[in-house]
């Protein structure tokens, strides 16, 4: 085959895939999530969280601390499990309770971990799944 | 050509990449980084020198040059990044065989730049979230990357588009000569843009 038609056919192949990718992470992302997030199976209501748990300040981040979100919903000896938190989009990342504790949840469903790499900062959460 | 004059040309264009990077790299999306800026220099070295193996050796000092920079969010994820976009490149140019003093297929030139400037990218992102647990102390899940992938894809596509325009456009430039290189004005240029893109990322520090 001419090299041409093989430059020309994985780049098309290529930008397939990726136009393909996007319809489906629009198909997937649910806008009627926007307002809650499960953590351990629960529902917490973003509104309500903001309202019960006092904000805190991290570098220039404000939000509710991860360390009383988890606890708000009961974990108990939270030190023990790792944590699975992900996004709308389905953007997963794992992190033990060490560097979960130092982290907020800002207001527009960030997440800010100020002791790790910023491709764990979560935006637009969904959930977090406890892990023993 | 001289290995003195090729390493001259890494240093050179390594230096320039890493600042671009540490000066550009916070507030650019990272599609321009590589579809534009990583790809642009890198084909443009290597239509220049046309030596093989020169683009790994420019990531590998723009990385160490982006690693004494402390700015933005994650220099580890950067550094990686980096170098990971410069071995793609060289694997790419070295299946290929491309060359855009002699390429005058426009239709090869926009699918080479749309081929490399989409797998630099991507390869560089999932290299990115494959080696930043490996050499830090956070945790590496290969399901993670697997779903992260659909986004990947997504954006690698707008960093193919832009490669797509930049490798036709610097063909045309290559072409028309707008980067002339006096012979007896090689050195003392190299070394200036050099010293100056170190000067300034030690001031950056």
């Amino acid at each position: 085959m001419n090299r041409k038609v093989v430059f020309f056919l994985i780049a098309v192949v290529l930008l397939s895939l990726g136009i393909g990718s996007r319809i489906y992470l629009y198909v997937s992302h649910s806008p009627n999530e926007g307002e809650t997030i499960l953590v351990a199976d629960e529902k917490l209501f973003l509104d309500r969280l903001f309202k019960t748990v006092e904000s805190e300040t991290v570098e220039e981040y404000r939000g509710v601390p991860l360390e009383a979100v988890i606890k708000q919903v009961g974990i108990k000896a939270p030190g023990q499990h790792t944590y699975v938190l992900s996004a709308a989009d389905g953007y997963q990342k794992t992190v033990t309770w060490e560097d979960l504790r130092q982290g907020l949840l800002l207001r527009e469903k960030r997440v800010v971990l100020p002791s790790l790499p910023k491709q764990y900062w979560i935006k637009n959460l969904a959930k977090i799944e406890v892990i023993k | 050509m001289s290995k003195a004059r090729i390493v001259t040309g890494i240093v050179v264009f390594g230096s320039v990449w890493g600042l671009t990077e540490c000066l550009l790299g916070q507030y650019l999306p990272g599609v321009v980084m590589t579809g534009l800026i990583a790809l642009g220099l890198m084909a443009l070295s290597r239509s220049v020198y046309e030596q093989r193996g020169m683009q790994l050796a420019m990531g590998v000092v723009a990385g160490v040059l982006r690693a004494t920079v402390p700015l933005g969010q994650c220099v580890l994820c950067s550094v990686i990044a980096i170098v990971a976009e410069g071995a793609i490149f060289e694997l790419i140019w070295w299946t290929a065989s491309l060359n855009l003093k002699k390429e005058k297929n426009f239709t090869i030139l926009i699918s080479a730049g749309v081929v490399a400037a989409y797998l630099c990218y991507g390869g560089g992102y999932v290299i990115t979230q494959i080696a930043t647990p490996l050499v830090s102390s956070v945790p590496f899940k290969l399901g993670e990357i697997a779903m992260l992938l659909p986004k990947i894809f997504s954006r690698a596509t707008l960093a193919g588009l832009l490669g797509g325009i930049t490798l036709p456009v610097l063909a045309i430039a290559v072409g028309i000569k707008l980067f002339p290189v006096r012979k007896e004005a090689y050195y003392p240029v190299a070394s200036l843009i050099t010293a100056a893109c170190w000067m300034i990322a030690l001031f950056l520090i």
